[in-house]
């Protein structure tokens, strides 16, 4: 058959299936120029008037066109490449219509590429015509000069590459069977096998192993298991995840490797498939057992995550295991056949498949192994990283960011590492863990007893992991612990565990021998890590007895100037040379902050922001004195407050809460909503304090030696025995002491007269604050 | 010519065609006959390259036909009942096939349409099925090719229709020798146009011959005599079935005309008649012979 045949054959079908081709042209019409009317409209009524307004329609314009910005877009490509692999191809599923085509004087490869050619043409078609539609809404609107063609083009090749991936994996669904309802549900399982499976096996290890680390980038690799999810992944998540030249250059392979696979599928496809369930008899068992195993797990975690986590609901998982593997398995069999009797057809390999995959994960789930329990010893270990995630540590996100405080859950980092990916490469969960690289011999000792009390606090139990997870607001002091150990014969060992009464006091002086060690202290300190002309001098704040000072230069100065250069290397230098057992000494007086940009690397089917940054905030301590100095010219003079004992007259301990404090449930006398209400606060049960020498507990005066048992947030209960004026220098001092390594804990969050050392976790004001109050 | 060799097709544990080998020559009708399930349409839906076979060959003109568009545009195949696209008109249908076969010819099957009136213009999805099939059969008229391969296609039609195109079949195969292979259980109508006939039973071809020489192969006798006599009294005949009405008995013999009387006059009947075979009794004959018979039934 010449190509005027070919020509032929794709006009006929396309003739054919006009109607399909109209839906789609209709489908385009609403989302694509109507859209763009609307929204230019809308921008132009908002935005006319303002100077960023030219930027702001370009932003628009670039959406409309791009391959994940526009949403709709995305759905009516995502739905017509699937209608489209079904319809052009649904006479392969009757008798007839296969005695008709394969009786003609055609090869099969051109018969396929005929109907192939006409389906994908029935959409892009429309969708081409919409486009240009829509320049021309553009053009009308005046807007072409903001128009950006290579982007523009770009968005509208990936649009097209998407398209054609999931319409081809929908051709081979339709190849592969025999009838329209199991292509369908054939090509809806190749679209989300991937991300199915990958998800499961993420879920599995995570909740069997609890201390199972990953530093796979989960969303990338889910993206690329399925076009689906890598166009969603595209719109969701883009700025991370933008398509790159390399990977579009590879997609156009893949798409013609699948061309190129469907071709010789249908020509090895035998005639008289038409009608039955699968085309080729042998491929059931690789189509069915894949499926089972994963329908098996999938309706193990329903049910256990149904089940009473915080009671072992293993049992659970293995009875869903069971039934969904059942299930999915005689379903299939009465699919293969048309026939419900075949439901107690092939139970034999079924119960091999079931046993195997349960007894896998029974191993998994009774740590078998010990992997949850590993502990190398410091001889074997060469290096060590180290994360206190949830501790507000150096390490954790927090202080790279404080506008990103109330997301900086490893969880959501894990989920979206793009938030701060876009702004720093540095700063997902793996190369948090990167930033706290301890190498000296106590050090190393040091993060592994931190691990060993984290293994003896239960935190080998995915009980924990789900406590963290869901009730992180309400256990804001909860550290999550991530530990590489970087072992001398070359291998990596990587663990997290979320131990649930792991105070800060608990691993203060493991973290005091961590923070004397240099290479730990250059490496956790995120400022050392970016060039100087990245960083710029952003403010800082001085507390004192009367009053908080505060310089703000976030806004006033684009700039890095000589003073700033000068006053970022004194503060590294001083910083640097900070080690723990000072830490431990020393109040802050002050904080100091600095912003760092980042470059765009340039992505084609995101747009990004070129001015983002990130805030670096620091503290300063009495031992700063060059940095000291410095500050004076910004009128900033952070003094060391020396508690003089005789000069205070109450210490109050306020907002400390009960044990088994709920955030979330209102009826809890001191849950979260209520906190800063002052009903509550008057009603508290154990307002504690200090007068002129003596505590009172709810305004009782208690005597010498009486012992106060008060709870802090961490849900730990604390007894201090306050036994006079003498001990208030003890109780400062321990205050801080506890908290010496809790970076937020310095970070003033009101202004008031009094010297205000709070103590403050950050998240929600849910916080420890203790006041001294002065004469 | 058509040449099949140890041809065996399966569907999953079934043996639909098992080692067929026939041949067909060019110029010649070929009709098929076969037992319900035998693989007629099986074996049809081979030798057009719709099916893969198994095991063997099936070579058109020299060539393997599947997947070979060359040979393939030699052959057109009038399923037992024929596709037609939706909201198609004939006229359209007509350009869809002449797109794929080069000799297709227009004029002719406009005027086929014309002449046995069948509008032009009208939706084929308002035919009757008798109409379909005369629809088909002037596609593959007007296709100009070397073989038709017909499933079961004359069933449908009216005797008038019936015969005409038989006329134009014939036609046909004077004019351009053209080979017609047709598949039907209408053992009559076979009769009329064929020349050679292929008989398959349970997958196997149980005979290929020319249809005079399978006619003149088997004998149907009435004969009388003075006593019943069986088949171990005629050893030197082969006596396919003799059957016994009162004294009248019904001989079916296989074997030279002449020696068969002569056999059978050795014996002396008191009366003895040469009947005529109709195709229908070859077919009954040949498959009782293989067990295909039901003899007493009733309800």
């Amino acid at each position: 058959m010449n190509s005027p045949i070919l020509a032929y054959n794709i006009r006929f079908n396309l003739r054919k299936k006009l109607w399909f081709s109209a839906i789609v042209l209709l489908a385009f019409l609403f989302a694509m120029p109507i859209n763009a009317g609307m929204t230019f409209q809308s921008f132009f009524a908002t935005w006319r008037s303002e100077p960023v307004a030219a930027q702001k329609i370009s932003q628009e314009i670039a959406k409309l066109f791009s391959a994940g910005d526009n949403f709709n877009t995305i759905l009516i490509f995502c739905i017509a490449a699937f209608a489209a692999g079904l319809i052009f191809f649904t006479w392969m599923h009757s008798r007839h219509k296969v005695d008709l085509y394969h009786s003609l004087p055609c090869s099969r490869a051109r018969l396929l590429m005929g109907n192939y050619l006409a389906g994908a043409i029935s959409v892009l078609a429309p969708y081409l015509i919409n486009l240009i539609f829509t320049l021309i809404v553009v053009a009308a609107m005046g807007l072409f000069p903001v128009l950006n063609i290579p982007t523009m083009l770009a968005g509208v090749g990936l649009n097209i590459l998407l398209f054609l991936l999931i319409y081809t994996i929908t051709v081979i669904a339709v190849i592969l069977s025999g009838n329209g309802v199991v292509s369908g549900i054939l090509a809806i399982v190749f679209l989300s096998f991937g991300p199915a499976v990958i998800n499961s096996y993420r879920w599995l290890r995570a909740e069997m192993q609890p201390t199972w680390f990953s530093t796979t980038d989960w969303v990338a690799l889910t993206s690329h298991s399925s076009p689906v999810a890598r166009y969603t992944t595209l719109f969701f998540n883009g700025d991370r995840y933008a398509i790159g030249w390399l990977e579009a250059v590879i997609m156009l392979l893949l798409t013609a490797l699948l061309i190129w696979l469907a071709i010789r599928l249908y020509q090895a496809r035998p005639s008289e498939a038409a009608g039955k369930a699968l085309a080729f008899p042998k491929s059931r068992a690789f189509i069915k057992y894949p499926l089972v195993v994963l329908s098996s797990a999938m309706a193990g975690m329903f049910l256990h995550s149904m089940g009473d986590i915080q009671n072992n609901s293993w049992l659970w998982f293995f009875i869903g295991a069971f039934l969904g593997g059942v299930i999915a398995s005689q379903l299939m069999e009465i699919v293969y056949h048309a026939d419900f009797r075949a439901v107690t057809k092939r139970l034999a390999p079924l119960g091999i498949t079931m046993v195997l995959f349960m007894g896998i994960c029974a191993l998994f789930v009774t740590d078998v192994g010990g992997y949850n329990t590993y502990l190398p010893k410091s001889e074997e270990v060469a290096k060590v990283e180290l994360l206190l995630d949830g501790f507000n540590s150096y390490t954790s996100t927090n202080y790279v960011s404080a506008g990103y405080y109330e997301y900086s859950s490893a969880g959501y980092l894990e989920e979206n590492p793009g938030e701060y990916a876009d702004l720093s490469k540095s700063v997902t969960i793996d190369s948090r863990i990167r930033l706290g690289q301890i190498e000296s011999p106590s050090g190393i000792a040091a993060a592994i007893s931190i691990a060993e009390k984290c293994i003896n606090n239960n935190s080998n139990t995915a009980d924990n992991s789900y406590y963290w997870e869901n009730n992180y607001y309400a256990y804001p002091q909860t550290t999550s612990v991530f530990i590489r150990y970087l072992l001398k014969d070359g291998s990596v060992v990587t663990r997290q565990y979320f131990p649930q009464e792991i105070l800060a006091s608990d691993i203060a002086d493991e973290m005091e021998v961590i923070y004397n060690d240099p290479v730990y202290r250059q490496n956790v300190y995120q400022l050392f890590s970016f060039a100087p002309e990245q960083i710029r001098f952003a403010g800082a704040i001085a507390f004192e007895a009367e009053h908080i000072q505060q310089y703000d230069n976030s806004l006033t100065n684009d700039n890095l100037d000589k003073d700033c250069n000068e006053l970022l290397q004194v503060y590294r230098q001083e910083l640097q040379a900070l080690n723990g057992t000072a830490m431990r000494e020393e109040l802050p007086i002050g904080s100091i902050t600095f912003q760092v940009y980042n470059a765009d690397p340039g992505q084609i089917s995101k747009h990004t922001h070129r001015d983002s940054y990130i805030s670096l905030t620091y503290p300063i301590y009495a031992s700063f004195t060059q940095t000291i100095e410095l500050l004076t010219d910004f009128d900033i003079e952070p003094q060391y407050w020396q508690p003089d004992l005789d000069s205070i007259t109450e210490i109050k301990v306020s907002e400390h809460r009960e044990q088994g404090f709920n955030q979330n449930n209102n009826q809890s006398p001191n849950s979260g909503p209520a906190v800063n209400n002052s009903p509550y606060l008057e009603n508290r049960p154990a307002e504690i304090t200090i007068e002129n020498g003596f505590v009172s507990f709810n305004n009782q005066l208690i005597k010498t030696e009486d012992t106060v048992t008060y709870y802090y947030p961490e849900g730990k209960d604390r007894e201090t025995i306050y036994r006079g004026a003498e001990d208030i220098a003890e109780l400062i001092q321990n205050s801080y002491s506890e908290y010496a390594f809790l970076y937020n804990s310095f970070i003033p969050q009101e202004t008031n007269s009094f010297l205000n050392v709070c103590y403050i976790n950050s998240y929600g004001g849910e916080s420890v604050t203790v006041r001294y109050f002065c004469k | 010519m058509i040449e099949s060799k140890g041809l065996t097709k399966y569907f999953g544990d079934i043996c639909a065609v098992d080692h067929v080998d026939a041949t067909i020559k060019q110029g010649s009708a070929f009709g098929l006959l076969g037992t319900n399930g035998a693989g007629k349409s099986t074996f049809l839906r081979m030798m057009c390259g719709i099916l893969r076979p198994n095991e063997g060959t099936i070579l058109v003109d020299g060539a393997e036909v599947y997947e070979n568009p060359p040979i393939k545009q030699e052959i057109f195949y009038i399923a037992d009942e024929q596709y037609f696209f939706p909201n198609t008109t004939p006229r359209e249908q007509g350009s869809f096939y002449a797109a794929y076969y080069p000799r297709f010819d227009k004029k002719i099957f406009n005027q086929l349409l014309h002449t046995f009136e069948l509008g032009c213009e009208r939706k084929v999805n308002t035919f009757s099925k008798g109409m379909k099939k005369q629809l088909s059969v002037f596609l593959a008229l007007a296709a100009n090719t070397t073989y038709i391969i017909c499933d079961e296609t004359f069933d449908g039609l009216d005797p008038v229709i019936r015969q005409a195109v038989k006329s134009l079949m014939a036609d046909a195969m004077a004019s351009r020798g053209m080979t017609p292979i047709i598949a039907s259980h209408n053992l009559r109508e076979l009769e009329d146009i064929c020349d050679h006939v292929g008989l398959l039973h349970k997958g196997g071809l149980l005979l290929s011959k020319e249809l005079e020489e399978m006619k003149l192969s088997v004998h149907k006798l009435q004969v009388v005599f003075d006593h019943n006599k069986s088949e171990d009294d005629f050893p030197a005949l082969d006596i396919i079935s003799n059957k016994f009405s009162g004294r009248l008995q019904t001989m079916v013999i296989r074997g030279d005309e002449e020696q068969i009387l002569q056999q059978i006059q050795a014996a002396n009947p008191i009366f003895i008649e040469m009947l005529p075979l109709s195709l229908e009794e070859v077919f009954i004959t040949e498959t009782e012979v293989v067990g295909y018979e039901f003899p007493h039934l009733g309800l």
